[in-house]
């Protein structure tokens, strides 16, 4: 049955993939993070010690008990199935070690929004950005200013986004002093929708965000770049330039709409590896998004901790590259054409 | 060969990234010629051999920072490590990512099938907290081990890359022909495959080398590099902790960013320059 519907074999070989990768990612992460050499248990007890001053004496069971809390308890076979069990059937990603005793998922919660914050701003402004200045640099790639654009993109583009945000950080930060350094806003401001706290989060915002978008708008600009020099040859193009059009209306409905569908593939896989994308720039400005939370959890071993966040950032990932491939038969009938003839 | 000296011929990004790189490679040759009289026979990351702080002076010329080294061994030394851990990493995840691609891609089928998939699922792991993990509890932190941490999760990139070009080139005329003429496997691979590859296993290589290089920074910045050396990461570390940015320690804070952005910029060009030559379409030629 399948053989005659290449079209469905396509949607189930892809969402059979989707499902196998996310299952083959988070089960090799699983058991790396299990099998390291470490005991998570033993330093964390230690320091209950410490905390209350030898009160009371750690025995075996406070150590077997916080096992069991943390589902570190049993062969990694058996923590390996009852976590899948509590992910899937329950929601619950357990405990976490360095905010005990609150649920992972619920530290994720209060984190994510302000990796969303950070990350969907800084991807929406150098996307839109990004498309636009690709558009007229590869329009006018005879200008000079155009060569001096992509050469800048160029030297930009492999730059990792926390060394420029270190030289941001020194002047705009520390040199001028401008922009606040630490944080995501004011500790004197109430949390919520108040107008002095809303202006020190966007406050706060401007130097991560600009360390990231000088970064990525790099590479919009030359991947755009390349999309609509590859367009300058096409036929329809000098028709409409015969037609008398003017070049911004050509510009912008014959060569900004011909490199949207690429572009806006990769915007959704870049939306989906926003969640991990710029951990460093988080733990340098010490914004509490989850990049800096992960970061924490991994000095202290907290493999609930640690196992939530990736398992979030893997699924994220899989799943807008899912969506792209689900649709892009729908939206491209070129590709579809070309699924069903094969 | 010929494929690099048309491209150092054609392009000028290349040459410019060529000869930044050769100018700070050369260094890195010759810095114990400079460090070795100032600080003697002991290992450039050795804390206390001098003073802490000392202001610049004929014996250090650029004084001496908080853990009591040179300030100039420090980055002649730093240059030394980044650049060895990055090509050495490079070299291994290039190795393997070649040896992957290539059997996936000139094999095709079932294995084919299993290696892309198991590429695939590995480049959806975020790599760096991995990284983190490993570096914590690896007993000796030397510069190898670092460089074999930091390559396990680079090679997928170069694996893809090559399984594409294999697969591209297995349909051309010339293996068709080779083929037919009853040729064996083994003399196609060496005679018509990798020759044709060469330029993409280069382009792999300088991606390797600066993904290692951003992955050590990565981890030399929050303090955990190779015990046994310092790289300019482990110096941005350092400088952050000795409250650099407060206190105004420039050349500290600023040096060492700038030097590794210098060497990114090198290869980026390099890479672009090979790039260009083989898709004339990324420069300004336009058309179908």
């Amino acid at each position: 049955m399948l053989k005659q519907h290449p079209l469905l074999r396509y949607y189930l070989g892809k969402i059979a993939a989707y499902m196998l990768t996310i299952w083959g990612a988070f089960t090799i992460t699983f058991f790396l993070f299990r099998l390291l050499p470490v005991n998570p248990i033993e330093s964390w007890v230690k320091a209950l010690e410490r905390q209350y001053a030898k009160t009371i004496a750690a025995g075996p069971e406070m150590v077997n008990f916080y096992k069991e809390q943390f589902g570190l308890n049993g062969t990694l076979l058996e923590q390996y199935v009852r976590y899948l069990y509590n992910v899937i059937i329950k929601q619950d990603l357990g405990p976490s070690f360095i905010n005990f005793p609150t649920p992972v998922q619920d530290l994720i919660m209060q984190r994510l929004g302000w990796t969303l914050l950070l990350m969907g701003t800084s991807i929406a402004i150098s996307w839109v950005l990004g498309l636009l200045l690709g558009l007229v640099a590869g329009w006018f790639r005879e200008k000079r200013w155009s060569g001096v654009l992509t050469n800048v993109s160029i030297a930009l583009s492999q730059i990792p986004a926390y060394l420029i945000a270190l030289f941001l950080v020194l002047f705009f930060g520390y040199q001028l002093a401008l922009f606040p350094t630490r944080g995501a806003y004011d500790a004197q401001f109430t949390v919520g929708l108040n107008l002095p706290f809303i202006m020190s989060m966007l406050w706060h915002s401007v130097l991560p965000i600009s360390a990231i978008v000088l970064v990525t708008l790099a590479a919009w600009i030359l991947s755009t770049r390349s999309l609509i020099i590859t367009l300058l040859g096409e036929d329809y193009l000098h028709y409409a330039e015969a037609k008398g059009l003017r070049t911004q209306n050509i510009m912008r409905r014959y060569g900004l709409r011909n490199a949207m569908l690429p572009q806006a593939t990769a915007l959704a896989l870049t939306l989906g590896a926003a969640l991990s994308g710029q951990l460093l720039v988080e733990v340098l400005f010490v914004y509490p998004g989850l990049g800096e939370l992960l970061s924490r959890a991994i000095q202290y071993f907290d493999f609930n901790a640690i196992m939530g966040i990736i398992l979030l950032s893997i699924f994220s990932v899989m799943t807008a590259s899912l969506i792209i491939d689900l649709l892009i038969p729908i939206i491209d009938p070129r590709i579809r054409t070309a699924i069903q003839s094969s | 060969m010929r494929f690099l000296t048309n491209t150092w011929k054609s392009s000028g990004k290349f040459r410019f990234g060529v000869i930044v790189l050769a100018i700070l490679i050369f260094i890195a040759f010759i810095a114990p010629l400079i460090y070795r009289p100032i600080i003697g026979d002991v290992s450039p990351a050795r804390p206390g051999v001098f003073p802490r702080w000392l202001p610049a002076s004929a014996k250090n010329p650029l004084g001496t920072d908080g853990h009591g080294r040179d300030i100039l061994t420090d980055f002649l030394a730093g240059l030394q490590t980044t650049l060895f851990i990055g090509f050495l990493a490079g070299f291994l995840a290039t190795s393997v990512g070649v040896i992957v691609g290539f059997i996936s891609g000139y094999k095709g089928g079932k294995l084919d099938t299993a290696l892309i998939t198991f590429t695939n699922i590995l480049l959806v792991i975020p790599a760096y907290p991995i990284l983190v993990g490993l570096t914590l509890v690896v007993p000796s932190k030397s510069m190898l081990t670092v460089a074999l941490i930091v390559a396990l999760f680079s090679w997928p990139f170069a694996a893809r890359t090559i399984r594409a070009q294999v697969m591209s080139m297995k349909e051309q005329p010339y293996v068709e022909l080779a083929k037919v003429t009853g040729q064996g496997d083994l003399k196609i691979i060496f005679t018509e495959i990798l020759p044709n590859l060469l330029p993409y296993v280069l382009i792999s290589f300088a991606f390797a080398t600066v993904g290692a290089m951003v992955a050590e920074v990565g981890i030399a910045l929050i303090g955990l590099g190779a015990s046994d050396a310092i790289s300019l990461g482990m110096m941005i570390n350092y400088a952050s902790g000795w409250g650099a940015f407060t206190r105004g320690l420039y050349l500290l804070l600023l040096l060492p960013p700038a030097i590794l952005v210098l060497i990114f910029l090198a290869l980026t060009m390099i890479n672009r320059g090979m790039e260009e030559y083989l898709n004339p379409r990324l420069q300004n030629v336009t058309g179908q």
